[in-house]
């Protein structure tokens, strides 16, 4: 089985109906399990894409630079607390999700990530690492109810995903600035 | 310069076998290991004898005190012990010797683990830790049992520290090469020891102040997660560990060669990554945790099943593989090609047709409404008799026919070969009995942890009884199971010929496909077992703290 | 070497793209939960309260056309709730007192509605009157028996409730204000008593003034 038709095969499966009912009915699945594997199914999908389409990429992307942003606007997007409502209740914003994960930001995700270098990889996980602990305070400190279809814990068990997720992330960069994989391999 | 003397160490340790200090280790390790087996066994007697209504135990040596150092001594002592002896002599040999640092490590751990362990054991002789082996509140054992847990922890993760240095180092030193696959599953086994065991020193660290009484209630929803994120990481760290010998060992025993290198580390990596949140199919009939959480987590549990259907597949092509060479042929008919007169490699096999059916029964048991038919019966004894007790226990028994020689520098006569044959052969047949009886009777509904009752002569606790005789039949059977391989051990580490042993590691195939250099980086194995650890549990701790019930204080049900 | 134009121009479409895509997601930068959304179209669209027959806390039965003619400052609530709506209606209590007199039952009529039927009879809903010194006449409390016309009043003033386990729900809540013909005409935060207090009062004032 090739990236692309697993990748198509995750895409099919997360948008089945009780598959996809059962990952949104939690808060915290549906922004930190389902969205990323629409990225993922979309990564997977990428390659086949840039084997196609070489000539689009190299000219569009050269940089990595307005692939990595579209990568960025996209993951952005689907943080504010009302596309994760509207996702749920208008559907041609649930379209709009299974089509921009996948395609606006895995398949630029991977064509840009070859072709950033070091110094930005790392500046892209600090921001992100950053917006996650910004997210994940603004999630448990929020008072009242940012979401109208999930309950005040399941906000707080997403701002403590988000919290969670940042630490990983830091010990990845403090892993990666502490150990020189050359001393290695 | 450096490299140079390294790889004559190298040499000299594959030349010479084991050096002596590094033996010393691995031989203390093993006999704690299988003095352990020896009280333990016969503790597991006296509860078989009870339960089939045989024996009545003393006031002061309950079935309940017996239950609970019956299951430290087994599932704490002799694995641990076992596991880390074991691995300890593989870096050894894999790895050119171990650095003095290192071995002072393993010395201190084993101190911290020795001293942790008396301070459990004599509450549980005075009958003040009778909170049997899964800790969990709010039964509360004397704050001692829970300081001398802290301590075998500590002392496990020296050890762990230890391998983790000696592999750095030996990967500095041998750039651009792939470590040593015996070494890759200590590094994975290790990992998983010290971030399993990191749940339940956070809970023993809040069950301390609680059994002293510092705080007067204790919340028990969120101890008995973090006791299972720890519980059932320990039971697939000793999966690992057998998963091993049968990948590395076993195909050199047989004459073979081991299946794919890549497909190996990957199922050691994925193993690694998915484990610790699976803890959660023990507590399916648990309160709070909303069922669609609960569906999540058996899926996710259940995913563990795929690297072991890898495995079945890769072991069972290995085992074909070689026998064809030998001249096997038909479609069963190259069975016979196999060594089964050889211990070495027939308890293994055994221990390997054991998880078939345990793995089947795992699947069946993590089905929530299955579940609630199984839990706390004695099924789930059997459940675990059948994957720990026969599963990883010949393994490791295997083990010890080839390791305890290398270790003390002696040989496996074909005498003691015999009486391993037999051991095997006598160890199956008690645990077919007992494990077999217990699923039955289990299902039918008599309870785990219970001694002997007949619930005022009620039918349905009466009709148990039949079955209930098999537990004594198959108890008395492993009793000797027990006594023989604790013989072997001390003749082959003690009194055998002197002669040299080899530690066994099979070769790849010949045209065997390079393993991509991703396998080595275990920093990134590393943040993707925090990650899933971290998504797996943030929904119920945030629960359970979020919205907790109010606290219980200590009880003592005894 | 020729200079590559496609990537300048790629990243200006990108983040005009993503621009257009949030100005479009949070209605113009001014919405990003799905509640000020909400509040922010029920106040544009000005929805007309739809037939409903109410049951209220003295057992009396009559149509929505009962408050013809008047304000009615509603609340949405049930009684077994013992979060939110203690609060909302407490908070409720203030607005009314903050209210001249004058006004109260003739220009104005207090209303909160209970979306669980099942439990709130007109005895718990009575019960439940004297929690807040609501008279029940200028402050009612009353229940919508036919499902079909609550769903139909919630949806319409965009009330999301969701029932959870042990027979609690969980809501949004905030003042609703509807005038003497019917139409919503505004949504307030149920937190700032003063501010709503302060609102109503304008209203009424320049209602009289006319």
């Amino acid at each position: 089985m090739n990236q692309f038709t697993a990748g198509l095969f995750l895409l099919i499966f997360l948008a089945l109906p009780p598959v996809a009912n059962l990952l949104e009915s939690i808060m915290v699945v549906h922004m930190h399990m389902q969205m990323p594997l629409l990225v993922i199914a979309g990564f997977l999908m990428a390659k086949l894409v840039q084997e196609r389409f070489p000539v689009f990429f190299e000219n569009w992307n050269s940089n990595g630079v307005p692939g990595i942003l579209l990568f960025i606007i996209i993951m952005v997007y689907w943080m504010i607390p009302r596309t994760m409502d509207e996702a749920l209740t208008v559907q041609s914003v649930a379209i709009f999700k299974y089509i921009s994960l996948p395609f606006l930001a895995g398949i630029p995700l991977r064509d840009s990530w070859k072709k950033l270098g070091d110094k930005s990889k790392n500046a892209l996980i600090i921001s992100f690492t950053v917006m996650f602990f910004a997210m994940g305070l603004l999630y448990i400190m929020s008072p009242e109810q940012l979401c109208n279809n999930y309950l005040i814990i399941e906000q707080i068990t997403l701002g403590w995903g988000f919290i969670t997720m940042a630490a990983c992330a830091v010990v990845y960069l403090i892993y990666s600035a502490v150990v020189d994989p050359s001393d290695y391999v | 310069m450096e490299a140079l003397k390294l790889n004559f160490q190298d040499k000299t340790n594959k030349a010479l076998g084991i050096n002596e200090e590094d033996a010393l280790i691995t031989k203390t390790y093993m006999l704690v290991a299988f003095t352990a087996l020896l009280i333990g066994g016969t503790l597991g007697l006296l509860q078989g004898l009870n339960r089939a209504g045989l024996l009545e135990l003393p006031v002061w040596f309950n079935y309940y005190q017996v239950l609970t150092a019956h299951g430290l001594l087994l599932v704490l002592v002799l694995t641990a012990f076992f596991t880390i002896g074991y691995f300890y002599a593989a870096m050894s040999h894999s790895l050119g010797g171990l650095l003095p640092k290192v071995r002072k490590m393993a010395w201190i751990g084993f101190g911290m683990k020795i001293v942790g362990f008396v301070m459990a054991v004599i509450p549980i002789l005075l009958n003040q830790a009778t909170v049997m082996f899964t800790f969990y509140p709010p039964m509360a054992a004397s704050p001692w049992f829970y300081i001398g847990l802290v301590f075998i922890v500590l002392g496990v993760w020296m050890c762990a520290f230890g391998a983790f240095i000696q592999v750095a180092n030996w990967r500095k030193n041998n750039k651009g090469q792939h470590l040593p696959i015996i070494s890759y599953f200590a590094t994975g086994v290790f990992v998983l020891l010290f971030f399993g065991s990191v749940p339940v020193a956070i809970e023993v660290l809040y069950i301390i102040p609680w059994s002293i009484g510092w705080i007067e209630t204790i919340n028990v929803m969120l101890a008995r997660t973090l006791f299972w994120a720890f519980g059932h990481t320990l039971v697939n760290i000793w999966y690992l560990t057998a998963l091993s010998a049968w990948y590395v060992v076993v195909p050199k025993i047989i004459g073979g060669r081991r299946f794919s290198d890549t497909l190996t580390r990957l199922v050691i990596i994925l193993l690694v990554i998915m484990n610790i949140p699976g803890g959660f199919h023990h507590q399916i009939v648990d309160p709070g945790i909303a069922e669609s959480v609960k569906y999540m987590h058996v899926f996710m549990s259940l995913a563990i099943g795929f690297p072991s259907l890898m495995t079945a597949y890769a072991m069972f092509s290995v085992f074909e593989k070689t026998a064809r060479k030998k001249g096997g042929t038909g479609i069963f008919a190259w069975f016979k090609k196999l060594p089964w007169g050889d211990v070495r490699f027939l308890a293994p096999m055994i221990a390997m047709i054991a998880f078939i059916p345990g793995g089947a029964g795992g699947i069946v048991q993590s089905t929530n409404q299955l579940n609630q038919v199984v839990h706390n019966t004695l099924w789930v004894v059997g459940h675990f008799h059948l994957t720990v007790g026969t599963t990883v226990v010949l393994t490791f028994f295997g083990i010890s026919y080839w390791l305890i020689p290398y270790v003390s520098k002696r040989v496996l006569t074909p005498k003691i070969n015999k009486l391993g044959v037999i051991t095997t052969l006598i160890w199956t047949a008690g645990m077919s009995f007992m494990a077999i009886a217990m699923h039955w009777v289990g299902l039918l509904g008599s309870p785990r942890r219970t001694s002997y009752t007949t619930y005022a002569d009620n039918a349905t606790a009466l009709s148990w009884d039949p079955y209930l005789m098999f537990l004594a039949v198959g108890g008395t059977l492993l009793m000797i199971g027990v006594l023989l391989q604790v013989y072997a051990v001390v003749h082959l580490m003690f009194f055998a010929p002197k002669g040299e042993t080899e530690f066994p590691i099979a070769d790849v195939e010949d045209n065997a496909s390079k393993t991509p250099m991703w396998t080595e980086s275990w920093g990134r194995v590393v943040v993707l077992l925090l990650l899933l650890v971290a998504m797996g549990y943030v929904i119920p701790l945030v629960e359970f703290i979020g919205n907790a019930p109010p606290g219980s204080p200590p009880f003592q049900t005894w | 070497m020729k200079k590559n134009w496609h990537t300048p121009f790629a990243l200006a479409l990108v983040l005009l793209f993503g621009l257009s895509l949030f100005y479009i997601g949070t209605d113009g930068f001014k919405a990003y939960t799905a509640e000020t959304a909400r509040v922010n179209s029920l106040i544009e669209n000005q929805p007309q309260f739809p037939e409903v027959t109410f049951e209220d806390s003295k057992g009396r039965v009559y149509p929505v056309s009962e408050f013809d003619g008047k304000y009615v400052f509603i609340t949405f609530m049930y009684t077994y709730c013992s979060t939110v709506c203690p609060i909302l209606e407490m908070n409720m209590g203030q607005v009314y007192s903050q209210v001249p007199e004058e006004y109260i039952g003739e220009d104005i009529v207090f209303l909160s509605i209970s979306f669980d039927p099942e439990r709130d009879d007109p005895v718990t809903l009575a019960e439940y009157t004297g929690h807040f010194n609501a008279d029940g006449d200028t402050w009612r409390m009353a229940r919508i028996n036919d499902q079909e016309e609550l769903d139909s009043l919630l949806e319409e003033f965009g009330v999301v409730v969701i029932p959870y386990e042990n027979g609690d729900f969980a809501h949004n809540s905030a003042f609703y204000l509807v005038d003497r013909e019917g139409t919503l005409i505004d949504v307030m935060d149920y937190t700032e008593i003063g501010e709503a207090a302060e609102r109503v009062n304008t209203i009424l004032e320049n209602d009289k003034g006319e």
